[in-house]
C-alpha cells in the first residue's frame, strides 16, 4: 500500500458499506487517484500466442519470458519509456485458478489500453475470445478505455492469401475490429540483421506509432473514466437514499397515525370514566363512606358499606373500561425491565393506578380533575411506547435512520474522493 | 511404408469380437429401474392439507410436474434414438475413434491424410455424414481450411475395421442433432484429442469429454500443426521454409500438455492410466515433404501409429461391453441426472420450507392467541354493562363465545395461511361456581368486577386451548410431509449408490477381457 491510500481506504470503505457491488469501481477508482502513474498498456490473450514476444518488440528489450508453451501464469511488470506493461496470464481458465484473478486484476483494474492479441494461425476466434473482445468493446464504450487487436504471428501463414483469409475471417466475426498485423519474429530478425523489408513487413513500427497515439489520450480517458464512475456511484447512493427516506417517512406516518387512534382513544375513554363517576365524587355533605364501621356493624348493610360499595363499583367499571382500550392497542403487561416475580402485579393498570382507589377525594383528583386526566394520559402514554409492537416500529425506524446515515457519510465520503482527497 | 503403420493398418484387420456374457449385467440394469419406478409409488408425498397457493404446495405441484415431465423426456429420447440405433448398427464390431478438438485443431486435415494413408496401401475409404437424421456416404473428404467450421457430424471408415468420427462441438449442437450426437459419442471406443502446437492443450475443452472419459475410454493427446515457418530475406523478397518443430520443441510442448491433462483428468475423477502420452505431428509437413518414410517419421507420424497401435487394446475393452454401456448411460442421463439435478434439490427445498414452517409455529400460535384476544376483550365491558340490570350471564357467555369463536377462527386461517384449516370446534367458556353479577344492594348498580376476571381467565383458556389444537394439527401435518420427502431423498440415493456398483461391476468385465 502506498501513502496516499491511507486516506484512500477508510473513504472508500464508507462509500463501500452503502453499494457493495461498486467494489470493482472503486478498487479502479483507486487506481486512478495516482494521477501522476504511468499509463498502463495490458497484453491479454491466449497463452502462447505470442503476448510476451509481442512485448519485447515493443520496448526494444527481452524482459518478458518467452517459450513455446504455456509460460505467464504470473501477472509480470515491467515500467519503459514511461510506460508501464503488463503480461496478463493467458485467457483459458485453468485448473489453477488463481491465473484468473491474476488476469482480471492486469486488464480490468491496472489497464489504460489493452492489446488483444490472437495467432493469425489460429484462424477465427472462439468463443472466449469473442466474449471478452465483446466485454472489452463495451468497456470502451463506456470508459474510453481503448483495445487494440493485435494479429500476432503473421510470419506463420504461408502466404499472403492466407493471411488475407484468417483476416477476412475474423472481420466478419467482429466487423467493427481493426486488426492490426504483426510478427514479432521478423521484427527481431530485422532489427539483428539489418533487413528493411523484414521490419517494415513486422508491423511492430507502425503499431509503435499507433500506440503513441493512443497513449496520449489517456489522461483525457482517465479523467473521463473518474468522472464517469464518480457520477455513477453518486447517483446509485442518491437513488438509493430516496428510496430510504421514502420508507422512512412511511413508517414515521404509521408511528404518527397509531399514536393519534390511541390518544383519541384514550381521551375518549377517559371522558366518559369522568362522566360516569361525576355522581359519584359530588357529593354533598357529610360524607357517610369516611364513617367507620364498628364491630357490631359486622353483618349489617351500613350507610358507610353502602357508600364505600357505591365508590368501588364505579372504580372497578372505571377500570374495566380503560383496560379494555389498552387491550386493543397492546399495551397490557409491563416492559421486561419493570417485572416483578408477581404475575398479577405485571400489568400497566397496577403500574399507573395502583391497587386500588377508596377515597372520593382521590376518585375526583384522580379522574376528575384536568391535572389528574393529564397525569393519567401520561402515564398510559408513556407505557404505550413502551408497548412491545411500538418497539418493534420504533426498532425499525432506527434501522432505517442509520442506514440514512451511513448514506450521508458515503456521500460526503464520495465527494471528498472526487475532490482529490486521497490522491 | 514405414513400419509402424504396417503394424497398426494390420492389427486394425484382426480385431475379433468378445465373447463376455452382458445378460446377468444387463438384467441388472433393467431390474434397477423397474425396482425405481416401485419405490417412488410406494412412497407418495401426502398432499393435503396445504393451500394450493401456498409455497409448499406450489413446490410440491412442480415436483410432481417434474417427475411427469422426466418421464416423458425418458420415453422420447428413448423413440427418438431408434434411428440412431439403428444407423449405429452399421458400424457395429468396427472400432471408432472419436477425433476431439476445437475448430481450428486441424481435425480435417489429419482425418483426410490419414484416409489418404489407408487408401495407398489398397484400403476401402469412405466418407460419411449426417444429414436430417439419415447418414449419408460421400466421396468427398472433409473441408480443410484456416476458417474450417464442423457444423456437421462426420466420419470416414478406413478398412475393414476402422471409424474415424468427427463431431461438432459436443455442447453447439442442439435437438434432435444433440442426441444423435450423442449416441455416436456412446459407440466410440477412444478418443483422440486434437490440440494445435500454437496453443497447445487448453485443457478446459476436457470438460465436454469428461462423460465420455468415465466410461472408462482411453485419451489420446495428439498436438496438430507442429510445424513453423522460417522466413528470411534474400534479394528484397522475404523467403519462406516449412518444417517441423524441433524434437526439443515437440518434447517441451508434449510433457506441458501432459502434466496439465493430468491435473485436468484428476479434477474430473478420471482414472490417470487413461491418458496416454502425447504426441506431435505435422500433416502439412508430411504432405508437402511427400510422405515418403523419411518425411512421415519427421512429421511424427511414426510415433502417432505405434501410439494409435497402443490403443487398440483398452479401446476394444470398451467396444466388447458396449451394449451394456450403452444402457447404463440411458440410465445414468434420462434418469438417475434428472432425479439428482432437479428432483432432489427441489425435495432439499421442500423440506427446508416445511423445516422453516415449523420453527416458525410455536410464534405463530401465540400470534394467533395475541390477535384474537385483542379482538375480543375490548368488546366485553359493553357486553356487561348491556346485561347488568338482568344479570343474565349466559347469554353473556353466548355472545362471547361466539365472537370468540369468529376472531379466533379469522386469525387462524390469516396466520397459518398456508394451511387448509376446517373449522375448529367450539371451545366451552367455564366460570367458577358461583360467578355472577354481584348485587350488593337493590339501588346499586351490580358490580361485574369478578366476573370481568372470570372471563378474561376463560377467555384466554378458550384461545390457548383453540391455537394449541390446530398448532399440534399443523405440526404432524408437516412432520409428516418432511419424513415423507427424507424417504423419497434416501430414495434417490439408494438407487444412485446401486447404479454406481453397477457400474463398477460393468466396469471390472473389461480387465478380464483385456487379458485375453
Amino acid at each position: 500500500m502506498t501513502p496516499q491510500h491511507h486516506s484512500f481506504d477508510p473513504l472508500a470503505s464508507e462509500v463501500l458499506a452503502v453499494v457493495p457491488g461498486r467494489a470493482h469501481d472503486l478498487a479502479r477508482l483507486r487506481v486512478l487517484a495516482q494521477v501522476q502513474a504511468a499509463p498502463t498498456v495490458t497484453v491479454v490473450g491466449k497463452y502462447n500466442h505470442g503476448k510476451s514476444r509481442l512485448l519485447n518488440e515493443l520496448m526494444g528489450r527481452d524482459v518478458f519470458a518467452v517459450a513455446d508453451r504455456r509460460e505467464t501464469v504470473t501477472l509480470s511488470e515491467h515500467h519503459h519509456a514511461e510506460l508501464r506493461w503488463l503480461d496478463a496470464p493467458g485467457l483459458d481458465a485453468d485448473v489453477a485458478l488463481q491465473d484468473d484473478s491474476h488476469a482480471q486484476e492486469a486488464t480490468w483494474l491496472q489497464a489504460d489500453v489493452r492489446l488483444f492479441v490472437h495467432a493469425a494461425k489460429e484462424g477465427e476466434l472462439d468463443a472466449a475470445e469473442r466474449h471478452l473482445l465483446q466485454a472489452l468493446r463495451e468497456d470502451q464504450q463506456r470508459t474510453r478505455r481503448q483495445t487494440l487487436f493485435v494479429l500476432t504471428q503473421v510470419d506463420q501463414m504461408s502466404d499472403e492469401e492466407q493471411l488475407a483469409k484468417v483476416s477476412a475471417a475474423i472481420s466478419a466475426q467482429a466487423p467493427e475490429l481493426t486488426l492490426y498485423p504483426v510478427s514479432s519474429t521478423r521484427h527481431r530478425s530485422g532489427v539483428e540483421g539489418g533487413k528493411s523489408l523484414l521490419l517494415q513487413r513486422s508491423g511492430i513500427p507502425a503499431l509503435q506509432a499507433l500506440l503513441r497515439d493512443v497513449v496520449e489520450q489517456v489522461p483525457g480517458a482517465r479523467r473521463h473514466e473518474r468522472n464517469l464512475l464518480f457520477t455513477e456511484i453518486g447517483q446509485q447512493v442518491r437513488q438509493q437514499q430516496a428510496a430510504l427516506e421514502s420508507g422512512l417517512q412511511t413508517l414515521r406516518q404509521r408511528q404518527q397515525q397509531q399514536r393519534q387512534d390511541f390518544e383519541q382513544g384514550l381521551q375518549a375513554v377517559l371522558e366518559k370514566v369522568h362522566q360516569d363517576l361525576l355522581p359519584i365524587v359530588e357529593f354533598q355533605g357529610d360524607d357517610p363512606a369516611l364513617v367507620p364501621d364498628t364491630a357490631a356493624d359486622e353483618f349489617k348493610l351500613t350507610a358507610g358499606k353502602r357508600e364505600r360499595a357505591r365508590i368501588h363499583v364505579a372504580y372497578s367499571r372505571a377500570c374495566i373500561a380503560i383496560r379494555a382500550h389498552l387491550i386493543q392497542h397492546g399495551v397490557e403487561g409491563l416492559p421486561a425491565s419493570q417485572q416483578t416475580s408477581v404475575a398479577s402485579l405485571d400489568t400497566v393498570m397496577v403500574a399507573v393506578l395502583g391497587i386500588s382507589i377508596k377515597y372520593r377525594a382521590d376518585l375526583r383528583r384522580r379522574f376528575c380533575e384536568p391535572a389528574g386526566q393529564a397525569q393519567l394520559k401520561e402515564a398510559f402514554l408513556h407505557y404505550y411506547e413502551l408497548s412491545e409492537d411500538r418497539q418493534a416500529l420504533q426498532q425499525q425506524i432506527a434501522i432505517g435512520q442509520a442506514e440514512l446515515h451511513a448514506h450521508e457519510r458515503a456521500r460526503q465520503a464520495l465527494a471528498r474522493l472526487r475532490e482529490g482527497e486521497g490522491a | 511404408m514405414s513400419r509402424e503403420e504396417q503394424r497398426f493398418i494390420d492389427s486394425i484387420g484382426r480385431t475379433g469380437q468378445g465373447e463376455a456374457d452382458l445378460q446377468p449385467v444387463l438384467s441388472a440394469l433393467r431390474d434397477w429401474l423397474a425396482a425405481l419406478a416401485q419405490a417412488f409409488e410406494a412412497a407418495p408425498l401426502p398432499a393435503s392439507g396445504l393451500q394450493s397457493a401456498s409455497p409448499m404446495a406450489r413446490r410440491m405441484a412442480a415436483l410432481h410436474e417434474e417427475r411427469i415431465h422426466q418421464a416423458r423426456c425418458r420415453e422420447e429420447q428413448w423413440i427418438a434414438l431408434a434411428p440412431a440405433r439403428a444407423l449405429a448398427q452399421r458400424f457395429e464390431g468396427k472400432l471408432m475413434l472419436l477425433v476431439f478438438g476445437k475448430f481450428n485443431a486441424g481435425k480435417s486435415s489429419l482425418c483426410n491424410f490419414l484416409a489418404q494413408r489407408f487408401r495407398e496401401r489398397q484400403q476401402a475409404v469412405q466418407y460419411f455424414h449426417l444429414q436430417d437424421g439419415a447418414l449419408v456416404e460421400s466421396e468427398d473428404p472433409f473441408h480443410e481450411g484456416a476458417t474450417e467450421t464442423t457444423a456437421r457430424l462426420q466420419g470416414v471408415c478406413l478398412g475393414d475395421g476402422l471409424v474415424l468420427l468427427d463431431t461438432p462441438g459436443l455442447h453447439s449442437s442442439t435437438g434432435e442433432n444433440a442426441a444423435l450426437t450423442q449416441r455416436f459419442l456412446d459407440s466410440a471406443d477412444a478418443v483422440l484429442w486434437l490440440t494445435s502446437s500454437t496453443s497447445p492443450g487448453q485443457v478446459q475443452e476436457l470438460d465436454e469429454l469428461a462423460r465420455e472419459l468415465r466410461r472408462g475410454k482411453p485419451l489420446l493427446p495428439v498436438l496438430t500443426r507442429s510445424d513453423v515457418i522460417d522466413e528470411d530475406e534474400v534479394d528484397g523478397r522475404i523467403v519462406k521454409c516449412l518444417r517441423n518443430k524441433s524434437d526439443a520443441n515437440r518434447a517441451d510442448q508434449e510433457a506441458d500438455v501432459r502434466a496439465r491433462a493430468a491435473d485436468k483428468l484428476q479434477s474430473l475423477g478420471v482414472a490417470l492410466h487413461q491418458l496416454k502420452a502425447p504426441v506431435s505431428v505435422s500433416a502439412y509437413v508430411a504432405r508437402t515433404a511427400g510422405a515418403d518414410a523419411e518425411a512421415m517419421r519427421g512429421a511424427g507420424f511414426e510415433r502417432l501409429y505405434a501410439a494409435l497401435s497402443d490403443l487398440l487394446a483398452p479401446a476394444l475393452a470398451y467396444r466388447d461391453r458396449k451394449p451394456a454401456e450403452v444402457l447404463l448411460h440411458h440410465l445414468q442421463e434420462a434418469v438417475l441426472a434428472p432425479l439428482q439435478g432437479q428432483t432432489l434439490p427441489a425435495l432439499r427445498g421442500l423440506q427446508q420450507l416445511v423445516q422453516s414452517e415449523l420453527q416458525a409455529l410455536p410464534a405463530s400460535r401465540a400470534r394467533i392467541v395475541q390477535l384474537a384476544w385483542r379482538e375480543v376483550m375490548p368488546g366485553l365491558p359493553a357486553l356487561l354493562e348491556q346485561h347488568a340490570g338482568t344479570g343474565d350471564v349466559d347469554t353473556v357467555l353466548a355472545s362471547l363465545q361466539a365472537s370468540l369463536m369468529h376472531a379466533f377462527e379469522r386469525h387462524a386461517r390469516a396466520v397459518l395461511d398456508s394451511h387448509v384449516l376446517s373449522a375448529p370446534a367450539p371451545v366451552a367458556l367455564v366460570l367458577p361456581a358461583g360467578s355472577g353479577y354481584e348485587r350488593i344492594a337493590d339501588d346499586l348498580p351490580p358490580s361485574y368486577e369478578k366476573l370481568y376476571e372470570a372471563l378474561s381467565q376463560s377467555v384466554l383458556a378458550a384461545l390457548e386451548q383453540l391455537a394449541d389444537e390446530v398448532a399440534g394439527h399443523c405440526t404432524a401435518r408437516l412432520a409428516a410431509l418432511s419424513d415423507a420427502v427424507s424417504v423419497q431423498r434416501a430414495l434417490v440415493d439408494e438407487h444412485g449408490r446401486r447404479l454406481a456398483q453397477l457400474e463398477d461391476t460393468l466396469r471390472c468385465v473389461p480387465e478380464g477381457m483385456a487379458a485375453r
